[in-house]
């Protein structure tokens, strides 16, 4: 069925069995009124599954674990979504799915979009034109420091999908590295200048909307880009470059600490427990769900964090644990975590499609970090999505969207236009004269 | 007509432990994770396979070093970037870059001092097939078929062959 060749049955068999196997979960084990509640959401559930699969053998591409592992990971998201706080997939689920199939499209869109590293090599400028429309719309449309536009009840967050483009212009910059001009006494890349640019206003622009959560997602991108670059070409690694990164990230990460405005400095010093009901709210009650959970979880819409603000999003990780337990929590991320690795297992074979899944790797453990040890209060608490599992639509867009990048990266297209070698004359024989007698 | 309520109570009826339950589905994600990353392996051997197809399987050689062309793009020149490192006066920092599509390989000259020569003929941008002889500056090294002897020296760098 998928067109590479190679054999998909088990893992096509083993995706629908997870699935089930939650879904047996939840029908023992759940708090639902009604069967038909969990009836809708088993529909929903393979029906997703069955309509992924196919979409994925649309496309000729060189590998599928992707496409599986997305899936998966979109449909074990639906589930636990659609049970947070009861078993109700209308309530719960639809505007989940929704997203997830927002995901699903934009992860072809990636894909399509950035297999052939000639092509967009040329459309780079146009990359970053589309970051700034998306800077001005931010400064314009959202109503002061904010990283929100409210239309009529619907909201998105276009600092999310700077991420996406952020990555691309990373890793479209990497090739023409050779091309140096002179800037006084130094050779620079013009791209790099530009590059270095492009951060420092997306920096600036995150420091002033008091977005300062995505900020460590865009620096993870950046210094994945920095490293890939020091480390240009291929596996060629300059520790002394790479050292001497390490020791600036260190000091400007402790100049911020020290220079972070009063609300930051706040999260950076707080203590949960001495403000239970007020500031740490929100994480006492995310350690206590899940200390209620333990390893096997209370049962799926048996969880009281359901009732907490932004148990869906931002704490989702400990409502995860209360509801399904420690266990299966921290296997769904490990989920996540053999996605991103299968990169390793086949690495690209140039150095745009490298370092863009670099950049694209880095994005997401940032973000799983903040978001994971932010909730369990291991680091200050920052309100990032928790990757393909939070409720959100700009997150699960864009979430699509890199995976199509990575995805592009496992299956790209080299196609450079090569000059044919002209054909030599051939030499017209001589004309023998017939010898004058 | 199934009646879902009776059939659902029947099965809470059953009393499964959770234990069972939630090892069950631990398992299964588990054993999951395990096929994709066999069949991830599968295709990482796919797309080596598809590479050689690509790159065409070949090397270049200078003196007793053999470089494997594995990326899509090899820089070659003086500077310690180069994918090629080329320790010698005559060579450019970035003298010539090398490009693959479809199994052709190309070269073309970064506007190079001493220019870049194919079988001894100055070019810009020229194809490349086995056997040809490239020579950067007074650098000289040959486009081969990959070979598999176990002692052949892979390198990154070298000092390449004197013309």
């Amino acid at each position: 069925m998928l067109k590479n060749g190679l054999r998909y049955g088990s893992a096509i068999s083993l995706l629908l069995l997870t699935h089930l196997s939650m879904l047996g979960i939840v029908l023992v084990r759940g708090n639902y009124e009604t069967p038909m509640d969990l009836v809708w959401l088993a529909v929903a559930v393979l029906g997703f599954d069955l309509v992924g699969i196919i979409a994925a053998s649309i496309y000729r591409q060189m590998t599928y674990t992707l496409d599986l592992m997305l899936l998966a990971i979109l449909n074990m998201s639906l589930i636990f979504q659609s049970c947070f706080g009861g078993v109700d997939f209308f309530s719960n689920g639809l505007k989940h799915l929704i997203t997830s199939a927002a995901a699903m499209i934009a992860c072809e869109l990636g894909f399509l979009l950035t297999r052939n590293h000639e092509w967009i090599r040329m459309q780079k400028k146009y990359i970053y034109i589309v970051i700034g429309i998306l800077i001005l719309a931010i400064l314009t449309l959202t109503g002061g420091r904010s990283m929100w536009i409210t239309f009529k009840g619907f909201s998105i967050q276009p600092s999310e999908f700077i991420k996406p483009c952020f990555v691309l212009v990373c890793a479209a910059s990497i090739v023409e590295l050779h091309k140096k001009i002179k800037i006084l006494f130094f050779y620079v890349s013009k791209d790099t200048l530009c590059l270095c640019a492009a951060t420092l206003v997306i920096f600036g622009l995150q420091w002033w909307c008091r977005d300062l959560g995505s900020l460590p997602t865009f620096a993870a991108i950046f210094g994945c880009a920095l490293v890939c670059r020091l480390c240009y070409p291929r596996a060629k690694i300059n520790k002394t470059a790479i050292a001497a990164m390490c020791v600036g990230g260190v000091l400007l990460a402790m100049i911020a600490w020290m220079l972070a405005p009063s609300y930051v400095q706040d999260r950076l010093h707080a203590d949960i427990w001495a403000d239970q009901y007020g500031k740490g709210y929100q994480q006492c009650q995310a350690l206590i769900g899940i200390a209620r959970g333990g390893w096997l979880g209370v049962g799926p819409g048996n969880g009281k964090l359901a009732g907490v603000f932004a148990h869906e999003s931002d704490i989702v990780f400990c409502t995860i644990c209360e509801e399904w337990g420690l266990l299966y929590a921290g296997l769904t991320v490990v989920i996540i975590l053999i996605m991103l690795t299968t990169v390793l297992m086949n690495p690209p074979k140039s150095y745009y499609h490298a370092t863009m899944s670099a950049g694209v790797v880095a994005a997401f453990i940032a973000q799983m970090a903040l978001n994971i040890f932010g909730s369990c209060d291991m680091i200050p608490f920052t309100g990032v999505t928790l990757p393909f599992i939070s409720e959100g639509g700009s997150s699960m867009v864009t979430c699509g969207f890199l995976v199509g990048m990575l995805k592009a990266g496992q299956s790209p297209l080299f196609h450079h236009e090569v000059p044919r070698r002209k054909k030599k004359p051939q030499e017209k024989p001589p004309v023998r004269r017939r010898a004058d007698a | 007509m199934i009646d879902f309520n009776e059939l659902f109570q029947y099965i809470r009826n059953l009393a499964i432990p959770d234990l069972v339950l939630c090892a069950l589905a631990v398992v299964v994600l588990d054993v999951f994770a395990l096929s994709i990353i066999l069949a991830a392996n599968r295709e990482s051997r796919l797309c080596r396979k598809r590479w050689q197809k690509v790159s065409n399987g070949l090397e270049l050689r200078f003196w007793d070093n053999h470089y494997p062309l594995e990326a899509d793009e090899i820089l070659l020149g003086r500077h310690v970037s180069a994918d090629v490192r080329l320790a010698d006066a005559s060579v450019s920092r970035y003298h010539a870059v090398m490009t693959v599509s479809a199994g052709v390989w190309s070269i073309t000259d970064l506007d190079s001092k001493s220019g870049t020569y194919v079988n001894d003929k100055k070019i810009k941008q020229a194809r490349l097939h086995p056997g040809d002889c490239i020579r950067l500056g007074s650098v000289q090294m040959y486009l081969a078929r990959q070979s598999n002897e176990p002692d052949a020296r892979r390198t990154r760098k070298g000092g390449g062959q004197r013309a």
